[in-house]
């Protein structure tokens, strides 16, 4: 066999192909797919594997399902105000570890986690408990990201099944109400968040490259909404899903190229963004009011519907469904 | 999002506009065997295509030192799928259960060779997946990892990281 050199290419030298000869960086990325538990239990594996988690280029965090079993016995034994006023009232001796409870514990687990990640981390998700949105953990994980400097992340607070068992109204609230820096919808890539309520406090910020945003089933004001989109420059995709609390609202965005607005009930929409060029609507209801998109660049319109959910139908007129022919004469009129 | 819509709709066109204009390139496996394939395949592979290119596509017996005659098939037919398009999670499952741990590993050194990106990640989540929820044992034996901590150390390790070990295999400490 004639001996060619191969130039700039990368060849592994050994003959012995055992995988401990591969490079951190890909056993990271092995360990990037796997359960943050697991992940860190990698650590035991050898010395050498003791840092290799710390590189993973993704973490992925469901709370409920660490410390198991330990939690489910803590959730299943305790009652639901009670783990709220004690995630509200937790800082008495938040140094021993022994008097939090389990989701302290858990939490606590997960701000190490992140603290002890060397990185660069590319995306993380967290799938959190209630308590720890009460007690401000979420948002401090929010934080912790940011000065990463994380790409893409997702936050969702899982369903809060248990809040008509909480009579004091302010503990319900507390309990899904998330308090985020704006930096929050400029400094990450990517960003997704489901399940909250939330309260913007400063909506000053420079720097912009957020470029997808995924709200999913949140209470927010069509004001707030209106002022994320408007102070989002570079944003290129945008996804609403089931968010019934934006009736009103218009999307005023000259980046976005892509729109996707599914599972909810709205009165008037408008979006008003010269540069979009796909829009997809998925089982929209629209009794009162219409749906206008001034986008005179779209090529692309998908409108579906899931026959499945009755609560949901496409109707851009009145009780009218969706058919081509109304598509067609709106865009040739706007 | 949108690249997504869009490749869909592209996936037509492009697929129609593919002349195999050049001759076909020979891949020799590490054992000398050679295999025939299409320049398009030789494209899915990185480490390949740039040699190609370097040599302005003088040169198209391509030896491929580091990968067996035995794994090189498995290379090709994922290759073959993908620029088909036809990557499927039934082909992948069909794909992947034909393959021991030893081959896993065989094809992901391979993968990683010839900068496969596809397979390469294909590989990582068989990977990830068949050491999911395994003993510390277990992945050391998949991995061949030598234990080189003292049992002190590692009992201290396994004390510090305990609240890992609650959802591990039992079943798997002795399994081969």
């Amino acid at each position: 066999m004639k001996k060619i050199k191969l130039k700039e290419v990368r060849s592994i030298e050994e003959d012995e192909d055992l995988i401990s000869k591969l490079p951190d960086v890909l056993l990271s990325s092995i360990i990037s797919l796997l359960p943050v538990v697991e992940g860190v239990r990698t650590s035991v594996l050898s010395r050498r594997w003791e840092k290799v988690w710390k590189y993973s280029s993704h973490l992925n965090f469901d709370q409920r399902k660490m410390l198991m079993p330990l939690m489910k016995e803590y959730i299943d034994t305790s009652e639901p105000a009670t783990r709220l006023q004690m995630a509200l009232y937790p800082k008495i001796s938040v140094d021993d570890e022994k008097y939090l409870d389990t989701i302290a514990q858990a939490a606590m687990l997960i701000t190490s986690i992140i603290d002890n990640h060397i990185g660069p981390l590319k995306s993380c998700s967290i799938r959190h408990i209630v308590e720890s949105c009460a007690n401000g953990d979420a948002t401090g994980w929010m934080r912790k990201l940011l000065a990463k400097e994380v790409t893409e992340v997702s936050m969702e607070l899982e369903p809060f099944d248990y809040c008509h068992l909480i009579s004091e109204r302010v503990f319900m609230e507390v309990g899904w109400t998330l308090n985020l820096p704006f930096e929050v919808f400029s400094n990450f890539k990517i960003l997704k968040l489901k399940n909250y309520k939330f309260k913007i406090t400063d909506f000053s910020n420079p720097s912009q490259i957020l470029q997808t945003l995924t709200l999913s089933n949140l209470d927010i004001k069509s004001k707030t909404f209106q002022e994320i989109i408007s102070h989002c420059s570079s944003l290129e995709n945008l996804i609403i899903e089931n968010c019934d609390s934006l009736v009103n609202v218009k999307v005023d965005s000259s980046s976005l190229k892509y729109f996707k607005i599914c599972d909810m009930l709205v009165q008037n929409f408008l979006i008003s963004s010269i540069s979009v060029e796909i829009i997809e609507i998925d089982s929209i209801n629209c009794n009162i009011g219409e749906i206008i998109f001034e986008t005179p660049k779209l090529r692309v319109l998908h409108a579906y519907r899931d026959l499945k959910n009755p609560r949901n139908f496409v109707s851009l007129y009145g009780n009218k469904l969706l058919g081509t022919r109304n598509i067609n004469s709106r865009f040739s009129a706007s | 999002m949108a690249e997504e819509v869009s490749s869909q709709m592209n996936s037509l066109s492009i697929s129609e506009t593919n002349p195999s204009s050049s001759a076909t390139i020979s891949l020799v496996s590490g054992d000398d065997i050679v295999f025939k394939v299409e320049p398009t395949i030789a494209k899915e592979m990185e480490t390949v295509q740039s040699f190609i290119d370097e040599t302005d596509g003088k040169i198209t017996t391509i030896p491929l030192p580091n990968i067996s005659s035995h794994d090189l098939p498995y290379v090709i037919e994922y290759c073959e799928k993908s620029i088909a398009g036809k990557i499927t999670k039934e082909f992948e499952a069909e794909f992947v259960k034909k393959l021991n741990n030893e081959e896993v590993k065989e094809l992901f050194l391979a993968a990683n060779y010839l900068n496969i990106k596809k397979l390469l990640d294909f590989l990582s989540q068989v990977i990830a997946d068949r050491i999911a929820n395994k003993s510390v044992e277990y992945v050391r034996r998949y991995f061949g990892i030598e234990n080189d901590f003292t049992p002190e150390e590692e009992a201290k390790l396994r004390e510090e990281l305990a609240w890992t070990f609650t959802g591990v295999d039992p079943d798997d400490e002795d399994e081969n």
